[in-house]
């Protein structure tokens, strides 16, 4: 076994204009590995709506309310450039925005770029090891003009829990365009 | 030994056991092959990244030095896990080729818990010699909030160009379970000289201390 492996890939194969929640699910992650990590690049195919992420784990909903601790913190592009930050108490870690609006020209194809890092996701037995964490940061190019870039970073955890994660679940908004892509991968340590 | 050699034409795969008077070892089945590829105990190319050293310590600890780095990949990665034993504002520091000159520059921004909804941003930066992952935030001595860190180095064996050391980390303030008290940071160290990086040195400011084998330090290499 490779001290790092690709566990799987998911691409889009079409363009997902639903106007509504995408998601790509990994399921049966060996629980072989020390940590799980993800990369992946997204293009928002709105040329009107901002586009956001979560990320949630073993089947829970990303939107269940207060049993999740939700946090980020990044700067947005713009006149003026400003921070940004979240706190949620949300089933999910929430990429602020990962994907945007690429404006009326939706011409760039600048896809949004994102990786995750989650801890020893398997074999935690004492209280002493801590609750699942997910990790993450994305940037992304806010309009059409190309101008500015934005950029988030941050976490989520549940506390308390320590259940191995088997299954992690991208959810998007508004869509997905074809050629999107996710790879999980294992790594040791 | 002639005709087990690895590597020749003619030889087999997989472990070698030099044969006796009474026993040689035999040619792998392709099942034998494959329990042993499932058992992840089949020997196997050193991929792109390479987990270079780990330590999963028991008990308490009050530094780490992975010595010796090898010079070979196009960057390194450190990632920690780690619980301090005493409340700190400053828990923790890593320290390249263990440099003393306080002539190195360290700066980041962390977001720290809320309050009323708003959560404090801050920046800090400084000449220092050692890189401080969670620097400008309490952590309370909480055995259940283990704190993650990744550092990322690339050019780390060049030896006529400085490197610039990216970082991030998180930690939660006490036992507040709950999205308003918790941190994050991320920040970048400029190793403001020329010389390749061949240690690295993680410190507590008091003990830090890992309990068992899910909590530690790894260093990969990237090729």
């Amino acid at each position: 076994m490779p001290d790092m492996e690709k566990l799987g890939t998911f691409e889009q194969s079409s363009t997902s204009t639903t106007n509504g929640y995408v998601s790509a699910s990994f399921t049966s992650i060996p629980t072989t590995y020390a940590h799980l990590l993800w990369k992946g690049a997204v293009l928002n195919y709105s040329s009107s709506s901002s586009g956001f992420m979560y990320v949630s784990w073993n089947g829970g909903a990303y939107d269940a309310a207060n049993t999740y601790g939700s946090n980020g913190l990044g700067y947005q592009g713009g006149n003026p450039d400003r921070f940004i930050y979240t706190n949620e108490s949300i089933n999910a870690f929430r990429y602020v925005m990962p994907a945007d609006d690429d404006g009326a020209n939706n011409t760039s194809n600048a896809r949004s770029v994102f990786e995750g890092w989650i801890p020893f996701y398997c074999g935690r037995t004492s209280i002493e090891q801590g609750p699942q964490q997910v990790f993450g940061w994305a940037g992304s190019r806010p309009d059409g003009n190309g101008n500015y870039g934005s950029l988030t970073f941050g976490g989520c955890e549940k506390p308390l829990v320590q259940t191995d994660i088997t299954e992690l679940t991208f959810t998007f908004w508004p869509g997905l365009t074809a050629g999107d892509s996710i790879t999980l991968y294992g790594l040791k340590g | 030994m002639t005709g087990i050699e690895a590597g020749k034409t003619w030889s087999r795969i997989g472990a070698q056991v030099a044969p006796t008077d009474s026993a040689a070892s035999g040619v792998w089945q392709i099942q034998e092959a494959s329990e042993y590829i499932g058992a992840g105990t089949w020997p196997v190319p050193a991929g792109p990244v390479v987990l270079l050293g780990e330590t999963h310590a028991l008990g308490s600890v009050s530094t780490y030095t992975f010595g010796s780095i090898p010079q070979t990949y196009q960057a390194l990665e450190l990632r920690g896990w780690l619980v301090v034993s005493t409340t700190a504002i400053n828990p923790f520091q890593v320290h390249f080729n263990t440099i003393g000159t306080n002539d190195l520059y360290d700066s980041h921004i962390v977001k720290a818990g809320a309050s009323g909804g708003v959560p404090t941003l801050g920046t800090a930066g400084g000449s220092q010699n050692t890189m401080r992952p969670v620097y400008s935030y309490t952590v309370q001595n909480d055995a259940s909030q283990p704190i993650p860190f990744r550092v990322f180095i690339p050019n780390y064996a060049s030896t006529d160009k400085q490197k610039c050391i990216s970082w991030w980390s998180s930690a939660t303030n006490y036992t507040q379970y709950d999205y308003a008290n918790k941190m994050f940071a991320i920040g970048v160290y400029n190793f403001q000289r020329t010389e390749a990086i061949s240690s690295i040195t993680v410190t507590g400011s008091s003990n830090f201390q890992s309990w068992n084998d899910a909590v530690g330090l790894a260093l990969y290499g990237w090729g």
